[in-house]
């Protein structure tokens, strides 16, 4: 018995160490690739000869890098922000107020994940259009176009409602007796209940916004607000890629969301298992 | 989503909704006379698709062109992604009314614009006696390369540069396996191709890996096989897609034959067959001549050895090759905005401008006379001067509305050709589809 055991342990761990390799390879090989002059990346050798550490200079330097990052970090603040503090709200409503039509509305909202994000490009398009010609700020080529289209989102809603479902309804009596409506409610005993899938919800959204590039390349014509991933896609030219430098630039792209990622880890498991995503 | 993906949604939800009053632009105003046009201060935004070097080249030539004009007109270039990314923004862009003053576009984009009323005819700018070409001007362009944009009595773009797709070789490796030089025929190719494949490159880091040719399944590819056996993707009254016939199938045929040696593998990652012959393990590779210097540039820094070019291997009497480059095209505004856009049109396809983007970005001019200005071009580049004399040997792929989805299916078929074999069935499955696709614009 023991011994099956020990083998089934070792045939787990052993797939569990092949997909390790699988979904990490990739990752290792941009970081080695980022070290590498070109000459090395066309001979695809493994490991660099040396570190070519000025690729990451001239990736910063070169394409509008430094402004391409700033960029990025204010769109993702302001998205993650944002969605955060609608969806939460949007969320309490599904899960802890009755109101007619409740279940209808939140049907509606999950049936829009089934909706491709290209097929809402155009008429996201032609509301952001309309606004930047009848508000007074700008939309197009400015942060609006950027983040106010996604700073709701189905998916954020439907993870938090899943979590806010299960916070006893004798919490909310006591709330109730102590004088307090819904909002006092949500943020002072509901949101320090949610912190593990509100940060999910925050890394989800960071990541859609710092990988986002479909979208800031129609909505903006020029650098001024435009986000890293368009930075990155300037180091293919027609001829061919210049590999070190666009891993090196990938290199600098990935590290925010390494280390947002490597500050929540535990809580972003956490909200996953909690809300009933996990497999 | 894939890009491509990306690209057919888009085309079919905005040519649905192309109805009435989809549009704020509503097509060109009408010039009344051209000629009383004044283009004074007029600001004209530029979308195109280069980076880099380009780029930096384009950008000096925009900047000197707004110093030096007469007329005071601003040009801004706006890089606006790649091609694909381009036809996106032009086709929500037609929507929206978020159009910019000339757009890069390939003919057939150019064509689906036009569906829309999105670009302008060129011919008036053209032949205008106050803001047009000369006939000596007009006679000095490479006819091939204007005929290319033109659709029925219209111009819907107008080159800045073209280039031709050409066969790249390792020449040392060719001198290794006993060769004195390129394929002529692809009866050459595939003997060389299977000795590739037997006997590595002395210089390749890794001998395991040993090819003849890194087949890419784009359709410009087997466009330059097909034509290069005196085929055609469409037929001579441009009507319908010919892609059941010899040229395909044995285009086809030879690669699949080849894979299933060993000497052939199909593209694997973007620019995949390039970087396998710059690394010494393909022996040839088929690419646009605007990546010589690239091409250049990697094999120096990486294992080094000598290479040339060639036209492709062809069964014709002389060599045809397949050229291509994207044209620029004018997209509805006042009549004084339109008229500084072909004022800086015009100005770019100047010789002196062609031989300064010449050296920039390694296209090909689209004027005759910009030649006489790159001699010492051609002395620092022999393999630049080499492929230069091929234009002659020009045939374009087709130009029709909806060639990209058909360019999607011909990728599809390369890739099935290769993988399952019935090569008959595929080109008339292929061909049947083209024509279908064809037929519901």
């Amino acid at each position: 018995m023991v011994a099956i055991r020990s083998l089934g342990n070792c045939l787990t761990y052993a797939g569990l160490s092949v997909a390790a390799i699988v979904a990490g390879f990739p990752f290792v090989w941009m970081i080695l690739s980022s070290f590498m002059t070109r000459g090395e990346t066309v001979r695809r050798v493994l490991v660099p000869d040396s570190l070519q550490l000025s690729n990451f200079i001239t990736a910063w330097s070169e394409e509008d890098f430094g402004l391409y990052f700033a960029n990025s970090v204010i769109i993702a603040l302001l998205q993650v922000s944002a969605t955060l503090l609608f969806c939460l709200m949007a969320a309490y409503a599904l899960a802890r107020i009755r109101f007619p039509g409740r279940e209808v509305v939140f049907v509606v909202i999950l049936a829009t994940l089934m909706v491709p994000e290209t097929v809402t490009m155009v008429p996201n398009f032609l509301i952001v259009s309309w606004l930047h010609e009848h508000s007074p700020m700008g939309w197009l080529n400015n942060w609006p176009a950027l983040t106010v289209p996604f700073m709701a989102s189905a998916f954020s809603i439907f993870l938090l409602r899943q979590f806010m479902r299960g916070v006893p309804y004798e919490l909310w009596e006591s709330a109730r007796i102590d004088g307090a409506g819904h909002l006092r409610f949500l943020f002072q005993i509901v949101v320090p209940l949610c912190r593990a899938p509100l940060l999910t919800v925050g890394m989800f959204t960071f990541i859609g916004s710092w990988n986002a590039l479909g979208w800031p390349l129609l909505v903006t014509n020029s650098p001024t607000w435009r986000p890293i991933s368009v930075g990155l896609q300037k180091f293919v030219t027609e001829a061919g890629p210049e590999i070190h430098l666009q891993m090196a630039g990938a290199v600098i792209a990935t590290i925010p969301v390494l280390v947002v990622y490597g500050l929540i880890q535990k809580e972003f498991t956490e909200g996953i298992s909690m809300s009933g995503l996990k497999g | 989503m894939t890009a491509t993906a990306l690209g057919l949604l888009l085309v079919a939800l905005i040519l649905s909704s192309c109805g009435e009053g989809a549009r704020e632009t509503g097509g060109a105003r009408p010039v009344q006379d051209l000629e009383a046009v004044d283009p004074y201060g007029q600001e004209v935004v530029f979308w195109y698709q280069h980076t880099r070097e380009r780029e930096e080249a384009l950008a000096e030539m925009i900047q000197e062109f707004n110093a030096s004009n007469e007329h005071e007109i601003r040009v801004h270039g706006e890089f606006a992604g790649r091609y694909g990314d381009i036809y996106n923004k032009m086709m929500v862009g037609l929507q929206g009314g978020e159009l910019p003053t000339l757009v890069v576009a390939y003919q057939n984009q150019a064509r689906v614009y036009n569906t829309a009323d999105g670009v302008v005819d060129l011919s008036p700018y053209m032949v205008s006696a106050k803001w047009g070409l000369s006939a000596q001007e007009r006679a000095d362009f490479f006819d091939t390369f204007i005929a290319q944009d033109r659709h029925g009595d219209k111009q819907l773009g107008f080159p800045p540069n073209r280039s031709i797709e050409i066969l790249y070789y390792n020449q040392d490796w060719l001198k290794e396996l006993g060769f004195d030089g390129p394929p002529a025929s692809w009866e050459d190719f595939a003997i060389m191709c299977r000795a590739a494949k037997e006997t590595p490159f002395t210089g390749n880091d890794d001998p395991s890996r040993s090819l003849g040719f890194v087949l890419d399944e784009d359709a410009s590819r087997l466009a330059t096989q097909v034509f290069s056996r005196g085929g055609s993707f469409m037929g001579a009254d441009h009507s319908t897609y010919t892609l059941d016939t010899d040229a395909v199938q044995q285009s086809l045929t030879l690669m699949r034959d080849l894979a299933a040696e060993g000497a052939v593998e199909l593209m694997g990652e973007p620019y995949g067959d390039q970087t396998e012959f710059v690394g010494g393990r393909s022996l040839f590779v088929l690419r646009s001549s605007s990546g010589l210097l690239f091409v250049q540039a990697a094999i120096d820094e990486g294992i080094g050895f000598s290479w040339n070019v060639a036209p492709p291997p062809h069964s014709t009497v002389k060599p045809v090759v397949n050229f291509y480059g994207a044209s620029v095209s004018m997209c509805p505004s006042t009549p004084e905005e339109q008229l500084a856009a072909w004022l800086f049109l015009k100005w770019f396809t100047e010789p002196a401008q062609q031989a300064r983007w010449v050296r920039a970005s390694n296209y090909f001019p689209v004027r005759k006379s910009a030649a006489a200005q790159l001699d010492d071009y051609f002395a620092e580049n022999p393999r630049y001067q080499q492929v230069f004399k091929l234009l002659g040997y020009g045939k374009a792929e087709p130009s029709a509305v909806g060639y990209e989805a058909v360019r999607r299916l011909i990728s599809q078929a390369v890739v099935k050709a290769l993988q399952s074999g019935e090569i008959t069935v595929i080109t008339g499955e292929l061909e049947r589809q083209a024509n279908a696709s064809r037929d519901e614009l």
